[in-house]
């Protein structure tokens, strides 16, 4: 395959040597020319998140060392980084390791928050900028497209990215469980505490509508509503404001519960029983424990949170070994769908060997030819045409099949001996025969 | 030419009766795989089991058909035939519930109680609805038709309160917390129930006028406050309630869902024509 990745990530290098590493996005570009211009690669794209820059090349029937050679001297040089030491942090991978490596990366299985949804994308923009560099090609386009429907199957044939692994994602998750969709949803923010604006921040990333904000403090209430881009309520009109709102954020500094049961039993009544969330992250905790056995009411406290982010980590571990059989699986198909990609240059020099010696036939019996009239003279090209692919069609399915074996290569050899197809042409102004093909490879298939 | 066609009719018989076996297999066969589509994270099983209701139901009708040549007529004058085109309807409504709303629990609901019914509708009695004149026939019909499509509707909104029900324990419980987990959003039930019981409850409402006009006209003993009648209003009252205190109150919850079953269970009872 020629295929080489070479890189850092958070398991192999500490956070100072990976942000020396990292290539900065507007640069990302010039440095994909820079690449492209070193001899054996004719493929690449670089990968740099705040956790990992990789660098992946294709360069055809050079030694895969070699290659990795020359990435480690282009990192040195682009970041000006001493060679020696990128030996210590650097990992290095071909072919099979470096297509696993990548599927990996891809479907978020190496990432430090296992399952997390950002990589994929990041991946996604590095396939973009070396799509635009113009540095993809019969090999590495194909790799890409293939690790992103990896990551895509992954996603949705195991629950690795389901399990909530923070307090805000789990607020979001659950809030998901009560309604069908965060659009449109109020969220009320009472108190001003940090973990109070995070978890309002996810639930307004996943399409909560608008944050009300309510405080003791009005002037406080007021600055962070502005943060939001939302509304501030003054405190006393709380239980006014709980009329209107579908999800509540509590994260006062209070002593005691400012919530009570028979005030959300009022309020439900209120509500005319439409559903209320209450997600309550102050300790001492700001509502009554009791106000959860109230129908169409449903509270987690602190600990019920944190019990779902354990439990999701222990559940996305869980997954990841049904991920890990998935992204194996996968790269034996691609690995098996290069080594038939590797024929068609046999294949298609074969055609033309053949091709080449019915042209000298016709040459040779040109004066015996020339009575035929036209259509004769079609009937024997297409005769001679038909022998000829029934002629190819077994020992090419032949060697396709050859190809999915361990010495499918050697299978390979004796084939284009049994063709003459590393012959010299007899003719040297007929050049056109098998050679050629091979080398064009590259950009037939781009 | 007796002979013949007394042939064909058995031919007819044995064809509906292996159709019946085909549907009930595939029925057997999606609800396991609705059921273990719950716990395997896999889309493909759950398309799986949808694809061996459509089956199942595609047998069932082809039963329903058979059946329906073997008598002469529609195949509505036993109790277990009755029951038979109310369990091929409500898997016709879950697989349309399933297109418009992907929702893979719906079968591990549904499928379950439709086995069970035509299981308890092979041990009914051959009675026969009894009539004597056309119309009479003509109204027994149209009633039980709109009874059999009235109650697959309420099917649907049957699951959706045990839906409802088992998530909302989740929630309260503290269990919930997978999203993409099997169980729609409490919304989603919520709605689904409420739309289901909006089209069930009117054609209920029509079933009782009929049954009570057919009664009025044609029975001997002109009294509709028979035992079997008991359950059928009982269900109508009770959905009546739970709607109207909706639509007043914006009544819903675990209680509503209480009821909705409960007036589910007693629909079916009057349906499969056990009396307590």
């Amino acid at each position: 395959m020629g295929i080489v990745l070479f890189g850092v990530n958070h398991r192999s290098a500490p956070l100072e040597v990976r942000e020396r590493l990292a290539f900065p996005a507007e640069g990302l570009q010039d440095a994909l020319h820079r690449l492209m211009g070193i001899p054996p690669f004719q493929e690449g794209l670089i990968l740099s998140t705040c956790n990992r820059t990789e660098l992946l090349t294709h360069a055809d029937g050079r030694g895969s060392l070699e290659g990795a050679e020359a990435i480690k001297r282009f990192l040195s040089e682009e970041r000006h980084f001493p060679a020696v030491d990128l030996d210590r942090y650097c990992y290095r991978m071909m072919d099979r390791d470096a297509v696993h490596h990548l599927f990996r990366v891809t479907a978020s299985l190496d990432s430090m928050v296992l399952g997390e949804a950002q990589i994929l994308g990041q991946v996604k923009d590095a396939y973009q900028a070396a799509l635009q560099a113009g540095s993809l090609g019969s090999v590495l386009d194909p790799l890409m497209r293939r690790a992103f429907g990896v990551a895509k199957k992954v996603r949705t044939q195991t629950g690795i990215a389901r399990h909530p692994l923070s307090v805000g994602s789990a607020a979001v998750s659950l809030a998901n469980t009560i309604f069908e969709e965060l659009r449109g949803r109020r969220v009320l923010l009472i108190g001003a505490g940090k973990m109070g604006e995070l978890t309002a921040r996810a639930l307004v990333e996943r399409g909560a509508d608008s944050v009300v904000v309510t405080n003791r403090s009005f002037p406080r209430a007021l600055e962070l509503s502005q943060r939001f881009g939302g509304k501030a309520e003054p405190f006393e009109r709380l239980v006014e404001t709980l009329e209107r709102v579908d999800i509540v954020i509590s994260s006062t500094a209070a002593g005691e519960p400012i919530l009570r049961y028979d005030d959300v039993a009022r309020l439900i009544r209120a509500r005319k029983n439409r559903p209320i969330f209450f997600i309550d992250i102050a300790v001492p905790r700001d509502i009554e424990a009791r106000v959860n056995t109230i129908d169409n009411v449903y509270l987690y406290d602190l600990d019920d949170l944190a019990d779902l982010v354990s439990r999701g980590r222990t559940e996305r571990e869980a997954e990841a070994t049904r991920a890990e059989e998935i992204v194996r699986r996968e790269v034996a198909v691609f690995e098996s769908w290069t080594r038939s990609q590797d024929l068609s240059p046999l294949i298609s020099a074969t055609r033309q060997r053949l091709e080449h010696l019915s042209a000298l036939e016709f040459e040779r019996h040109r004066t015996r030819l020339s009575t035929l009239t036209a259509e004769q003279r079609q009937a024997v090209e297409e005769l001679t045409g038909g022998l000829m692919s029934k002629i190819l069609h077994h020992p090419i399915q032949a060697l396709k099949r050859a190809a999915q074996l361990p010495d499918g290569p050697d299978r390979a050899r004796f084939f284009r001996e049994v063709f003459g197809l590393d012959e010299k042409p007899a003719d040297p102004s007929e050049e056109a025969g098998a050679e050629p093909t091979a080398r064009k490879r590259g950009e037939d298939d781009s | 030419m007796a002979g013949s066609r007394r042939m064909l009719d058995s031919t007819v018989m044995e064809a509906s009766v292996l159709l019946l076996r085909i549907a009930v297999l595939m029925y057997i066969a999606a609800a396991a795989s609705a059921f273990s589509s719950l716990f395997l994270k896999d889309r493909r099983v759950s398309v799986f089991a949808v694809s061996l209701a459509g089956a199942g139901l595609l047998a069932h009708l082809g039963y329903l058909l058979a059946r329906g040549f073997e008598i002469g007529r529609p195949p509505l004058e036993e109790y277990r035939d009755v029951v038979s085109v109310l369990c091929c309807a409500a898997v016709a409504v879950y697989l349309i519930a399933y297109l418009r709303t992907r929702l893979e629990v719906l079968g591990a609901v549904i499928l379950p109680l439709v086995l069970v019914l035509l299981f308890i509708s092979d041990l009914l009695p051959a009675e026969v609805v009894p009539v004597s004149r056309d119309l009479e026939r003509a109204l027994l019909d149209f009633h039980i038709s709109i009874a059999v499509l009235g109650a697959a509707a309420l099917f649907l909104t049957f699951a959706a309160s045990v839906m409802y029900l088992v998530q909302e324990r989740r929630i309260k419980l503290k269990k919930a917390g997978a999203r993409g987990g099997p169980l729609p959003s409490l919304e989603k039930c919520d709605s689904l129930g409420n739309l289901s019981m909006m089209w069930g409850f009117p054609l209920l409402t029509l079933t009782i006028i009929t049954g009570g006009v057919w009664a009025a006209n044609f029975r001997e003993r002109p009294s509709i406050w028979e035992r079997q009648e008991t359950f059928a209003l009982l269900a109508w009252a009770l959905l009546g309630v739970i709607l109207s205190a909706r639509f007043f109150r914006g009544w819903r919850g675990r209680k509503a869902a209480y009821l909705t079953i409960l007036a589910f269970t007693a629909l079916i009872l009057r349906m499969i024509g056990v009396v307590l």
